[in-house]
């Protein structure tokens, strides 16, 4: 409930970009997730986007990529409550915020991330994941697949591979096959990505890497800033200035509830 | 022997896998490709066995984990042709070229995005959703993905207040849907639709965008009848609150109507809470303009429930009835009685140059509040026209009656003010073209008919030759005209918008007024006629630019008017002022870094006379105040300075800012105040130029604690004000000095329980002259404790501190225990309170008026318990 509110606050200011690589190719998967590790009816499916360049690829969800993209064209003397409602609807909904930029050239992984007004990010180094080749082939979507597996962070993963297209890249921060991951999927079925779609851009698109004005923290630390942030998001709305004016005992049951709804939020991804 | 053995293994494996791979991939102009896939298969249509991806420089190394003597070597990277080539098993450098090649990769689309559709009309089938215990529509509601409902009784739709409530289509409570939704029972209807990004302006669908959802109630009948009804009862005294809410729909018409009543404390007024959203446009209020009153003290700062002595009866009637040509017409009527008993005394020092006047009053105050007002809408909405016209009326028959007892003698005072105030709003919305025209006319009428009488006579020295006399009454009669018409677009170019405004308004306000002792006129100083004009166009613009990058956002709006001021007493010109006003405003604000924010704003803007300082003829407003102004209409020039900086760590949850605000006012009059021994003031203006201004400093920081799971906040502010006066027939200078800190503290201790801590000292001195007086201090603590026990229970604890320090110190203690229980199988709501536990008698407040303090002490509801239940029929 809480969500929608604050994610209207946090599209009213897109992360300002400048421009980096282009995008040649772009493959969509669609990530079925299980956000309550105790129930199996709690699975949920987006369509996630990975945009692929000569040196830079950007991965995020679908309902991210669109709602920047819409107010990045939105004319910005005209960003009235309307007009970015009107985004907040057109663009899917998302349960994942953040972008990976992944830069083969330096061998580096970015992860940006925005918590209300403030846009962060922390750097990591490939490889972060061994992989096992299996001589295991078989043909999804019609591409020749190879069977792979590795342990990252928690989690056990099947990947199915294909040389077919030579990038070394994949959803997440998946990478380091010789050829685009196809299918990934946990041995608890709770992530998988599957490509639903992968395709040349004609145009190119631009990768557009946040500005410097985010600031940078350790992995650990951004957890900590979400886990401090769901706790009490009203706290620090009003730190960034937006004010509310609650009744007596309003603000305590929505944060009951509010806590109630992230008790069915308790999966991540990455484990450990 | 065992370190040999391990020796002799990996000597082994590196004999297995010697058998190593390295090389470098090249394009055709001899550059080093990165990120290319170098695989190693057994033959071309087999599986991989090796790969490896080669490195920025284009070098790569490749370990070969198999017995078989020879493989094929694959090369591929987009763009490039495939390069493959046979290799031995056995250490080797390999040089490979790559040459474009325009093969496509293969592309797939194995299904198309799943996108959410929006915008569309949910419905919900009752039935599907209604459990044993729902009683009401807001039952079910709740239960509806997405709905969510306020303690206040507002709706939600996705974390949003919704738009509309209607029922079968038809908008009958405007915003106070809330009699509809908790009263209307749920047996009555068959389906819940949501309208998602409603916009309810017909004309404006699909050119401008709505966030908001509305609901729309679908009944089982044609015809239905239905409602609640609530019901309370407390000691000590006997206390009740009752409420009754009957309800009737028909396809083209609908009703509901409702009856409340209470001597609990509680405000009748919040039962009928408005949440439709304010309509543009300039806005004359209705509200009383209260000349005259009986001497009255100050309410304490907290819940009415533990202070207001009332006995108040509410009716609302409500009613809409669909005409032809898709018109509707709305009435709704409300009506409140209440009586209203406060008791207090107040204690007030004035200071005067080389003297105090103290003064102690304690009064019994009795009101007898009688009020009705409606609205009768008449609504035209259709695809191609948007009309909307309200008019509004507004009556009240206000007594107030007074006793008052002072060291030297006893007052009886009685005021009444019958007041009278209606309104039209006429909003009209037209595309011309592409552009929306925004039509906005609004004409009011206000008139009041004031008296208060006072015995025995006040102001002797003035009105009868330092003789008593028995009584005296004051008249007062004043007749206000007002109506402003205006037309406004929006437009946007590039990073620049402009929204200009064009309009004109107009003001007449008739005052008459007249003092008598014991029902006979007094002379002509005592009598006013006075006829005010003021009318003004407008040209309102904003212009608004905001970076791409949002570093810097500047709006600077310029008003430019022409005002005209006509001012006549007893039929002859007295005064004029025709002026041409250019009133901007400038505000600027820069991002300056992640942690770094800046803004600073400027602007300057006039008023002119207020009726209430120019009457030249004696009005008494209370049994001590009387005023009388022979001076020039007051101008004044406001110039008012901010700037804000704002800083923000959000890795370590810490936040601060700091602002200072600058008001100059540039006076043409100087007031004056003669204070007589008894208290009895004499107030009026003369002509002289002076400045006041004030400055106010604030500083705030907060920072959260996650070990603790607590957020502690602190602020401050210091203001500093100062203003030329004249008292007792010498010019002073009044400053006003106060510093306030505050603390608070929001903890969550577990899931089921928090604790909300708030303090606040303040500190407060006057100097006339640049001599300090008395410091006064105050101080507050609250704590707050809830508790979550289930579902369906709750409880709140408040344990609450008043003190401050001046000739005497008072401290205040206050205790409230709060219970709610639902028995959701029988569907009643048992709620219990208990106020006031310590049974405290009195609140005491002290705090710095102009030039005076005043201390108030108000008389408390006793310690009480109310036990209340909820049912519907």
């Amino acid at each position: 409930m809480l969500k929608f509110f604050i994610s209207f606050i946090i599209c009213t200011s897109a992360i300002s970009q400048n421009i980096k690589d282009q995008a040649n190719y772009l493959a969509i998967y669609e990530l079925e997730h299980q956000p309550d590790s105790t129930n199996v009816d709690s699975k949920k499916k987006e369509s996630m986007r990975l945009y692929i360049g000569d040196h830079i690829s950007m991965f995020a969800s679908s309902g991210t990529v669109i709602k920047d993209s819409l107010l990045a064209n939105t004319d910005r003397s005209n960003k009235s409550i309307a007009a970015l409602t009107k985004i907040q609807s057109e663009a899917p909904d998302t349960d994942f915020t953040y972008w990976i930029f992944k830069n083969s050239k330096s061998g580096d992984i970015k992860l940006y991330d925005k918590i209300v007004k403030n846009t962060y990010h922390y750097e990591e180094v490939e490889p972060l994941m061994q992989w096992n080749i299996e001589p295991d082939t078989k043909e999804i979507a019609g591409y020749d697949v190879q069977k792979a597996t590795t342990t990252f962070r928690g989690r056990d993963y099947t990947a199915w591979f294909t040389p077919e297209i030579p990038i070394s890249n994949g959803p997440y921060k998946f990478s380091g096959l010789p050829g685009l991951i196809i299918d990934i999927v946990d041995v608890n079925n709770e992530y998988s990505f599957k490509l639903k779609s992968f395709k040349k851009l004609n145009p190119s698109r631009f990768i557009e890497v946040p500005s410097e004005k985010s600031i940078e923290l350790s992995r650990e630390k951004l957890t900590e800033l979400w886990d401090n942030y769901h706790r009490d998001p009203f706290s620090s709305l009003e730190q960034s200035g937006i004010t509310f004016g609650f009744e007596a005992g309003v603000k305590e049951e929505l944060m009951k509830n509010h806590r109630e709804e992230r008790k069915l939020i308790n999966n991540p991804l990455e484990l450990e | 022997m065992k370190s040999l053995l391990l020796l002799l293994i990996l000597l082994l494996s590196s004999w297995y896998t010697s058998a190593q791979i390295s090389g470098n991939v090249k394009n055709e102009k001899s550059q080093n490709l990165s990120g290319a896939s170098i695989l190693l298969k057994k033959d071309s249509s087999s599986a991989i066995i090796a790969y490896a991806i080669t490195d920025a420089s284009g070098n790569f190394k490749l370990n070969i984990d198999s017995d078989l003597p020879k493989f094929l070597l694959e090369v591929t990277y987009i763009g490039y042709g495939k390069y493959s080539e046979e290799i031995k098993s056995r250490n080797q450098f390999v040089a490979i070229k790559l040459e474009p090649s325009s093969e496509a990769l293969k592309e797939v689309i194995v299904k198309s995005e799943i996108l959410q559709q929006r915008g569309d009309t949910l419905s919900f089938t009752v039935s599907a959703f209604k459990g044993k215990e729902d009683r009401v529509i807001a039952d079910v509601l709740r239960k509806i993905p997405g709905i969510q409902i306020m303690p206040s009784g507002q709706i939600k739709y996705q974390g949003k207040p919704i738009q509309k409530y209607y029922i079968e289509g038809l908008d009958l409570l405007e915003g106070k849907y809330n009699l509809a939704n908790e009263n209307l029972n749920v047996e009555a209807v068959s389906k819940i639709e949501i309208l998602e990004n409603h916009q309810p302006i017909k004309v404006l669908d699909s050119l401008e965008f709505s966030d908001r959802a509305s609901l729309n109630i679908k009944l089982k009948k044609d015809i239905t009848v239905s409602g609640t009804a609530e019901l309370g009862i407390g000691a000590t005294p006997i206390l009740w609150q009752a409420k009754a809410t009957p309800m009737l729909f028909a396809k083209k018409r609908q009703t509901i109507v409702t009856y409340q009543s209470n001597n609990t404390g509680k405000d009748l007024n919040r039962e009928i809470n408005d949440f439709s959203f304010s309509s543009k446009g300039y806005e004359f209020n209705l509200n009383e303009e209260n000349w005259l009153s009986i001497l009255k003290i100050a309410e304490p700062p907290f819940s009415q429930e533990r202070w207001l002595d009332n006995n108040a009866h509410l009716g609302s009637v409500n009613y809409l009835n669909k005409l032809q040509n898709d018109i509707e017409l709305k009435t709704n009527i409300s009506y409140l009685n209440d009586r209203q008993d406060r008791i207090g005394e107040k204690r007030t020092s004035f200071f005067t140059p080389g003297d105090t006047v103290r003064l102690s009053e304690v009064t019994s105050n009795q009101f007898f509040i009688e009020k009705i007002d409606g609205k009768v809408t008449l609504e035209k909405n259709t695809k191609n026209d948007y009309l909307k016209n309200q008019l509004e009326f507004k009556k009240t028959w206000n007594l107030d009656l007074g006793d008052l007892e002072t060291t030297e003698s006893s007052i009886i005072q009685s005021n009444s003010s019958p007041f009278t105030a209606i309104r039209n709003r006429l909003d009209v919305i037209k595309p011309i073209g592409k552009q929306l025209i925004d039509f906005n006319s609004s004409i009011a009428y206000k008139n009041t008919d004031q008296s208060l009488k006072i015995q025995p006579g006040p102001f002797i020295e003035l009105i009868n030759d330092s003789v008593n006399y028995p009584s005296f009454e004051q008249d007062l009669v004043e007749k206000q005209v007002f109506l402003d018409h205006s037309a406004g677009i929006r437009k946007a170019f590039g990073a620049f918008t402009i929204s200009p405004k064009i309009g004109y308004s107009y003001q007449k306000r008739i005052l008459e007024t007249s003092i008598s002792k014991e029902d006979i006129f007094t002379d002509r100083r005592f009598l006013n006629e006075l006829d005010y004009e003021d009318s003004e166009a407008y040209l309102k613009n904003t212009l608004s630019f905001e970076s791409i990058d949002e570093v810097w956002k500047i709006q600077l709006s310029s008003p430019l008017k022409y005002k005209s001021i006509q001012l006549d007493t007893f039929g002859a010109q007295r005064s004029e002022i025709n002026r041409l006003l250019f009133e901007p405003q400038l505000s600027l604000f820069k991002k300056i870094s992640a942690n770094w924010e800046a803004s600073i704003s400027g602007g300057l803007n006039y008023e002119f006379g207020d009726i209430k300082r120019l009457f030249p003829g004696y009005v008494a407003t209370n049994y001590r105040n009387i005023q009388r102004y022979e001076n020039p209409i007051l101008e004044q020039q406001n110039q008012n300075y901010r700037t804000r900086l704002t800083y923000r760590q959000p890795l370590f949850q810490f936040f601060a800012n700091a602002s200072y605000n600058y008001r100059r006012t540039a006076n043409n009059l100087l007031f004056t105040s003669k204070i007589a021994q008894n208290g009895q003031t004499v107030v009026g203006a003369i002509a002289a130029d002076n400045i006041s201004s004030a400055h106010v400093f604030n500083f705030d920081t907060s920072k959260f604690f996650g070990k603790i799971q607590s957020t502690i906040k602190l602020n401050s502010s210091l203001s500093f004000s100062s203003q030329d006066r004249v008292l007792n027939e010498s010019k002073v200078q009044v400053e006003n000095r106060s510093v306030n800190f505050a603390l608070s503290i929001d903890s969550e201790i577990t899931e089921w329980m928090s604790i909300n801590y708030n303090s606040s000292f303040t500190f407060s001195r006057l100097s006339i002259d640049a001599e300090p007086l008395q410091n006064i201090k105050n101080m507050k603590h609250l704590l707050a404790t809830y508790l979550f026990l289930k579902d369906n229970q709750y409880i709140d604890i408040e344990v609450e501190y008043y003190g401050n320090d001046f000739e005497t110190n008072n401290d205040n203690y206050f205790l409230n225990i709060g219970y709610q229980y639902s028995i959701k199988e029988t569907g009643l709501d048992l709620n219990l309170s208990w106020n006031n536990i310590l049974n405290t008698k009195e609140y005491v407040d002290i705090y710095a008026s102009e030039f005076s303090y005043i201390e108030n002490r108000y008389m408390l509801r006793p310690s009480q318990i109310l036990a209340s239940v909820k049912f519907s029929f």
